[in-house]
């Protein structure tokens, strides 16, 4: 599992984040930050979607800050819960569309979590929303979105490739709020191999704006949340992280379940580098159970293959020994090989232009 | 203000309560409001439906106040919440 630098994040930012979970070792300066730091942890609280924890540490007495800092934290809370408000209209519009067409979905992420794994979902911003449908709605959950206004951000690379391979796609709305319609929890092969009908197994719901809405249950919702933490880049963002060790510490998952369905899914080196991430950069108690099972388990070479994969093209050759059965590998190579002139006009690029760039970053090409 | 009519929250109003206000954000706004100090106190106590002298006499203990004072600072908050469309008429 690769090792994070310590020095991606200012400790005061991880504190902000680790604050109010059990067993941490971080802990705030006793005294307010002078100017040049304070700027850092602000500017990263802000990039990390944290300022819920920021505000409540300061109110809680447990982070010391000039009258100014103050003023500055609690304005960007205030717009953080302002985007917030405004994304939760849009999560309320586009579930009444799915639902008045009979397209069951869930909530992912944020607006769930808020309600369902924090005490108070001020402390829990988020910057777009996140849904999930069954495979077999993709394609009428997309036609809606398209009816009612939304322009889907970049095409999918041939006709049905969403509904049987993809992760998902992102709709932008006429005032700029993103949603991204999931079918699986993340692009490559451990999305690939996660098995769809767990998703839709069980649910947790919540109330929003008067309407009933559907979460994952708490097994799954922990998952997804390695899987955000684990498999969208190096370093990994703090919130997820957060997210993964709230689940863990105070929401009550137990471990043994969490490993079982991690094995289920084919997805031991997601939990093992989550778990790992969150216990290593919010500095939380290695004698966790989780923490030390993932700091001495064993994973074997398939299990870790495609955990590395960074760009598209790793992702994409990584996935094709997850694809399952032979006709759908072909149909897999033949969509990335061969997409959809649209696919590539929306990308700028040639059929042979995408290989040969492919290539030349490899070193297998001369020529710039 | 109607003394007798009964006021709540609008069941499609989305609201958050932080450390720092209440944000609010009525069915058909563009903007959400930030509820602060004695006006975020009120929309605590709108989660049932209640009449101003309702209203007034709790956050009166609240707030160590007289209730005829504390009238007086929510009617105009009243109004506004109405006309925003955030608080409705309860039936």
């Amino acid at each position: 599992v690769t090792a994070l630098d310590p020095n991606t994040y200012h400790p005061v930012t991880r504190t902000v984040a680790a604050y109010g979970l059990p067993g941490t070792r971080l802990a705030f300066p006793d005294d307010p930050l002078d100017a040049a730091p304070w700027s850092r942890v602000v500017r990263e609280v802000r990039a990390q979607r944290l300022t819920g924890f920021l505000v409540e540490s300061i109110t809680d007495g447990a982070f010391a800050v000039t009258d100014e800092q103050w003023d500055e934290a609690a304005a960007d809370h205030l717009a953080a819960i302002d985007q917030c408000l405004q994304l939760e209209r849009l999560l309320i519009a586009v579930s009444d569309l799915w639902a008045s067409a009979g397209i069951s979905h869930r909530v992912l992420k944020g607006p769930a979590l808020g309600r369902l794994l924090y005490a108070d979902p001020s402390l829990r911003t988020y910057g777009d929303i996140d849904l999930l449908v069954p495979s077999e709605s993709i394609d009428a959950a997309t036609r809606l979105l398209n009816q009612a206004g939304f322009r889907r951000e970049a095409p999918e690379p041939r006709p049905g490739f969403d509904r049987r391979f993809g992760k998902g796609s992102t709709f932008i709305a006429a005032d700029g709020h993103e949603i991204d319609l999931h079918r699986t929890f993340a692009s490559g092969p451990f999305g690939i191999r996660i098995p769809l009908d767990d998703l839709f197994s069980a649910s947790a719901p919540f109330e929003l704006g008067g309407r009933r809405l559907e979460g994952l249950d708490p097994l799954t919702r922990t998952l997804n949340q390695c899987y955000h933490a684990a498999l969208n880049g190096v370093p990994p963002r703090l919130q997820p992280l957060r997210d993964v060790a709230q689940h863990v510490l105070v929401g009550g998952v137990q471990a043994d379940d969490l490993r079982a369905l991690a094995t289920r899914w084919h997805g031991r080196a997601v939990l093992v580098r989550a778990i790992r991430w969150s216990w290593e950069t919010l500095e939380l108690d290695p004698a966790h159970p989780l923490a030390a099972w993932a700091d001495r388990v064993d994973l074997r070479p398939t299990e870790v293959r495609g955990l590395e994969g960074r760009t598209t093209l790793e992702r994409a050759v990584a996935s094709i020994w997850a694809v399952p059965g032979v006709s759908g590998k072909i149909a897999y190579i033949r969509a990335l090989a061969l997409p959809d002139g649209e696919f590539l006009a929306a990308r700028q690029q040639d059929r042979f232009g995408r290989w040969k760039k492919a290539l030349r970053a490899r070193g297998f090409l001369a020529g710039g | 203000v109607n003394p007798v009519c009964r006021y709540q929250r609008a069941p499609e109003t989305l609201w958050r309560s932080t450390p720092v206000g209440t944000v609010v954000l009525p069915p058909t706004a563009a903007a959400s409001l930030v509820l602060q100090g004695t006006a975020a106190v009120l929309w605590a106590e709108l989660s049932e439906p209640a009449s101003v002298a309702d209203l007034a006499a709790r956050m009166a203990e609240v707030f160590d106040a007289s209730a005829d004072a504390i009238s007086t600072d929510i009617e105009p908050v009243l109004v506004e919440l109405t006309e925003r469309g955030a608080i409705a008429l309860a039936p």
